[in-house]
């Protein structure tokens, strides 16, 4: 485990030298103050669409940030040739899919963490509030999101190169985001093969509908209730398992070759 | 992140920002004549037809904001799954509505659907319908919402309705005619004439305009007015009612004046009425209401 954390700290590290995540915390504060800014006819107080934007936008970056950071972890060692000397150490090839999953994940939270605390303060600066307990929630299953998120970028980048793995990623994530909610009502009128289809796709792909806890927040509507909040947060961690599990098959009998070093 | 990957998106999220509020100055800048003339653009095009598709959105997204985020999900093949009982209970299905003042929340979107297209004839009557109500209570900006809309779309016999129900709200009889009569005038504007939307439109336009006839005390036309009605609804009971006390002469046992007030009174008591149909019907619900411009379902 140690060996998998000094793994994850090279990509702390590698983020923090980087400005990825300050530039889009700047995107995300200037958005909010434009938003803030609207006159919208005269009325006062008005939170709802700044929480609403807000979020979006904070799960479409934490998207962006998983998806990168995620698919270019072991794809960038291979092409450097820095794999070599970091497999000839004392090190599982488990632990090295831990370590940069263990690394995307925490980096991607941490920023996660800061653009909630934003919005809260541009709200709470407007006159509005956002449930603290609420807010807990919808954090901790947003990150588990974005740990099933940095888990598939990094089973596509056991076999593919970076860009290809960023690529695929998105598609599956744009599936899991738009597709899979609406699976029963297409299985509605499909027949055959394609319901088969359908509801193999139902039960395979993520279901981030039931991570999303928005409505809740932006409609002050409290903490959901405790029993589905664990489910939820088990179903998450089962399939980050599943996933990293399958990256960890993929990985462990990959050969390299310093030909193939760009 | 790669850095070039980065400035591709800090380009493409810029150059989007940009266009789009690109395309709103230019409509908020020109005539409507000029607007058309535009159109025969291939930028101008797609720039519009973004601006229409997303003002639409926005019109939907400001239901959602009033049914409190609450999605109508209809349809599914299958309702029990551990899925959808774990998203049932992160995002509640019961039927909800934003409580007194706070439906303000929602003008938001409407306002975002205004400025993202100007002609989106549904949005302002939308907004002027919420502020003008008894929850928001802003009848002035109402008016100029109306009056901005008029300027942007002069041949909406909806705009014109509006104004005139406002202004007879207001007290402001002579303005209210003025209003009603540019209505009956622009009638059916876009619309089929035939469609029931267009007769409904209609009948409201001709109901307020005979009651003032009446009580300008020009019987002859609030009959002709009141026939008007009677050639596209012929069940109407209380129009049948109504033109054999002004033919026989007498006084109507609800005078104009008051029957206007009452009518206004429904409207503000209809506003948030909703059309959104209960959890498992597929049907919408119709609340009876002549004349609504809350959210269409």
């Amino acid at each position: 485990m140690n060996r998998a954390l000094v793994i994850a700290q090279t990509t702390w590290l590698e983020m923090l030298r980087k400005k990825d995540v300050y530039v889009l915390f700047i995107l995300l504060g200037v958005m909010l103050v434009t938003l803030v800014s609207l006159n919208i006819f005269g009325l006062g107080g008005l939170v709802v669409y700044v929480k609403d934007i807000g979020l979006l936008m904070t799960w479409l970056f934490g998207l962006v940030l998983a998806v990168n950071i995620s698919s270019r972890g072991l794809p960038q060692e291979e092409q450097r040739g820095t794999i070599f000397p970091l497999l000839a150490k004392p090190i599982t090839r488990f632990e090295l899919i831990l370590g940069k999953w263990l690394g995307a994940w925490v980096v991607t939270s941490l920023s996660l963490l800061m653009f909630y605390l934003l919005i809260a303060v541009v709200v709470a600066l407007r006159g509005g509030a956002l449930s603290p307990m609420a807010m807990a929630q919808g954090y901790i299953l947003h990150a588990a999101t974005l740990a099933i998120l940095c888990a598939i970028a990094l089973l596509f980048s056991t076999r593919m190169n970076a860009d290809a793995t960023a690529a695929t990623s998105y598609v599956v994530a744009a599936a899991a985001f738009l597709v899979t909610p609406q699976i029963p009502a297409f299985l509605k009128n499909a027949t055959g093969f394609s319901a088969d289809a359908f509801l193999a796709l139902y039960h395979v792909l993520p279901h981030f509908e039931i991570l999303d806890m928005r409505n809740r927040l932006i409609y002050d509507q409290g903490p959901a209730e405790w029993r589905a909040f664990v489910l939820a947060l088990a179903y998450a961690a089962c399939y980050t398992v599943a996933l990293l599990l399958a990256a960890w098959l993929a990985y462990r009998a990959k050969r390299f070759s310093r030909a193939d070093i760009g | 992140m790669n850095r070039a990957v980065l400035w591709a998106w800090m380009g493409m999220l810029a150059g989007g920002a940009v266009a789009f509020a690109l395309s709103c100055r230019l409509s908020l800048s020109e005539s409507a004549s000029d607007a058309d003339s535009r159109m025969f653009s291939v930028a101008g095009q797609a720039l519009s037809a973004s601006r229409i598709a997303l003002s639409g959105f926005l019109v939907e997204q400001a239901d959602c904001d009033y049914h409190l985020g609450r999605d109508e999900r209809h349809g599914e093949a299958f309702r029990d799954s551990f899925f959808q009982r774990i998203r049932d209970a992160m995002a509640p299905r019961d039927h909800l509505h934003l409580p007194g003042a706070t439906v303000k929340e929602m003008m938001a979107r409407i306002k975002m659907a205004l400025i993202s297209d100007p002609h989106n004839i549904e949005a302002c009557l939308i907004a002027s319908y919420w502020l003008a109500g008894p929850h928001i209570g802003r009848p002035n900006e109402a008016r100029k919402v109306l009056l901005h809309g008029q300027a942007r779309n002069p041949r909406s016999h909806e705009i014109q309705t509006e104004l005139g129900i406002l202004s007879l709200k207001e007290g402001n009889l002579e303005e209210a005619r003025r209003f009603l009569d540019a209505g009956l005038r622009l009638w059916p504007g876009s619309r089929n004439p035939k469609a029931h939307q267009a007769l409904l439109d209609r009948e409201v336009l001709l109901t307020y305009r005979a009651l003032l006839h009446e009580n300008d005390g020009q019987i002859p036309r609030a009959l002709e007015a009141w026939r008007e009605i009677l050639k596209m609804f012929p069940t109407r009971s209380d129009v049948w009612d109504r033109i054999r006390t002004l033919e026989d002469g007498k006084e109507p046992g609800v005078k104009a004046s008051a029957r206007w007030k009452a009518m206004l009174r429904k409207k503000d008591k209809d506003c948030g009425a909703c059309h959104r149909a209960p959890n498992g019907s597929t049907e919408p619900v119709h609340t009876g209401s002549e004349h609504q411009h809350g959210f269409h379902h």
